[in-house]
């Protein structure tokens, strides 16, 4: 190996790389975590729907 | 830093229990748990782990520790989404484990597996171009086992050439005159961007890339490699309708959300779905994002682990690829071992950052499947055996100290 700075460097890289995608998993699970879960093409959404307006069991 | 005593046993019997906690609460909610067939893949993956375990600690004691556990936990908890989501395929991947790991076990055991490379290297690649091609004629777009095996061959093959490079002030003649040799990677890697398989072409281009960095040092040839990887996604977007199409929906996938889009946005509405701690393995509906078992699968872990799985799949696989580089660092005598260790560590590393950037939406999808975890009999293969490799690698550590 020509330089162990190389190797030391890349390894700073790849670690600056995983830290922004753990960030970005970061941020679509809170921070826009609102606005996507509400969007009207969530499927999730009509089972959502479905549920909350059966009506509650009386007996 | 040493490792302390036992760690890797702790660490592959918290991934048992994970791993047994999981399969229960999905065998409770699909009333299974009473059914022998129910616990047939983790029954495999306790045997794998557990027959690894002994023989590397009898055949290989020199060894890093912490690969195997760091490698075992991935492999586990994709049999289990992958169980989650389609059973029928999971069986399919079960039987893959068994036969990868006997085939890593033996790699990482016999010690002439290192010289192998050294002297039919470029047979190997010639083989493993014809099997390429031989598939793409028999079986159409799809190559397998053979685009994987070339990935894996073309790396070591290419680190054994390296090794053979002189000194800083020859680097430049030695690779003028070394035009030809380029072709056996070139020819390969093109192959596999014709038969549309971009992703697997562009891991391979970037590790090459980064061991030729790592080979000479060269600043010079840092700025050339991106020129070079930079000219390539251009001519990619011109030739390629699939490199376009991925582009287009990664910079706006929202406009097209119903359409060419709708895979990642469903992707991301599940990953926002999963939260910070998860819906709770079958809990989650990530069967409703398109072929999530694949190269979606951290999309499935995110819905149902949430942040929490996510981080912790990407602590090990950073684990990995740091250990990996590390190994590399301390056979840095031996240039061969070295680069050898650093491209078997970059391999995985590479293949998963840039599919999670995918999935996250900070890089267009590539469709390479996530090492270890995704579906994928020959990716779990040729994970194995770059594992194995890193392994037989760390082992050669003590015999040639810094």
């Amino acid at each position: 190996m020509k330089s162990a700075a190389a190797l030391r460097q890349l390894a700073l890289l790849l670690l600056l790389c995983y830290l922004a995608v753990a960030l970005a998993a970061a941020w679509w699970a809170t921070g826009a975590r609102g606005g996507l879960i509400d969007r009207d093409d969530n499927p999730r959404q009509e089972t959502r729907t479905a549920t909350s307006t059966v009506a509650p069991d009386e007996s | 830093m040493p490792i302390p005593r036992g760690l890797d046993s702790t660490l592959l019997l918290l991934s048992a229990a994970f791993l047994a906690t999981n399969f229960l609460a999905l065998g409770a909610l699909r009333g299974e748990t009473s059914s022998p067939a129910h616990w047939l893949h983790l029954l495999v993956w306790t045997c794998c782990a557990a027959l690894g375990q002994i023989w590397l600690a009898r055949q290989v004691p020199q060894r890093d520790k912490l690969l195997f556990p760091l490698i075992m936990l991935p492999a586990g908890w994709g049999l289990l989404i992958i169980d989650r989501l389609l059973p029928g395929f999971a069986d399919r991947q079960t039987l893959w484990l068994p036969a990868g790991l006997f085939a890593a076990l033996a790699l990482a055991t016999w010690r002439p597996t290192l010289q192998f490379p050294v002297r039919h290297g470029r047979l190997a690649v010639a083989f493993i171009t014809a099997l390429l091609i031989a598939a793409i004629v028999l079986e159409g777009e799809s190559a397998g086992l053979p685009g994987e095996l070339l990935k894996f061959i073309l790396v070591i093959h290419f680190c054994a050439w390296l090794a053979r490079c002189p000194a800083d002030q020859e680097v430049r003649a030695w690779l003028a005159g070394q035009g030809g040799r380029a072709l056996l990677w070139l020819i390969p890697l093109l192959i596999l961007v014709w038969q549309r398989d971009p992703g697997t072409a562009l891991v391979t281009g970037l590790v090459l890339l980064l061991l030729l960095n790592l080979a000479t040092a060269s600043r010079r040839l840092v700025y050339a490699s991106l020129l070079l990887l930079l000219v390539s996604c251009i001519l990619a977007w011109f030739l390629l309708d699939v490199v376009q199409q991925r582009v287009t929906i990664w910079i706006d996938p929202w406009s097209s959300a119903a359409g060419h889009g709708y895979q990642i946005v469903q992707g991301l509405i599940a990953v926002a779905e999963g939260g910070v701690p998860g819906a709770g393995v079958g809990q989650g509906q990530p069967v409703l994002v398109p072929v999530v078992h694949s190269d979606y699968v951290l999309v499935a872990l995110a819905e149902e682990w949430g942040l929490t799985g996510v981080l912790v799949l990407l602590t090990s696989m950073a684990l990995y690829t740091l250990r990996g580089l590390r190994i590399a660092w301390q056979l840095r005598n031996n240039r061969f071992f070295s680069l050898l260790a650093a491209g078997m560590s970059l391999l995985p590393g590479i293949q998963g950052l840039l599919i999670c950037a995918g999935v996250l939406r900070l890089l267009p999808l590539t469709g390479v499947t996530l090492p270890f975890l995704g579906y994928g009999g020959s990716a779990l293969l040729t994970s194995l055996l770059s594992a194995a490799l890193l392994v037989r690698l760390s082992a050669e550590i003590t015999r040639s100290p810094p």
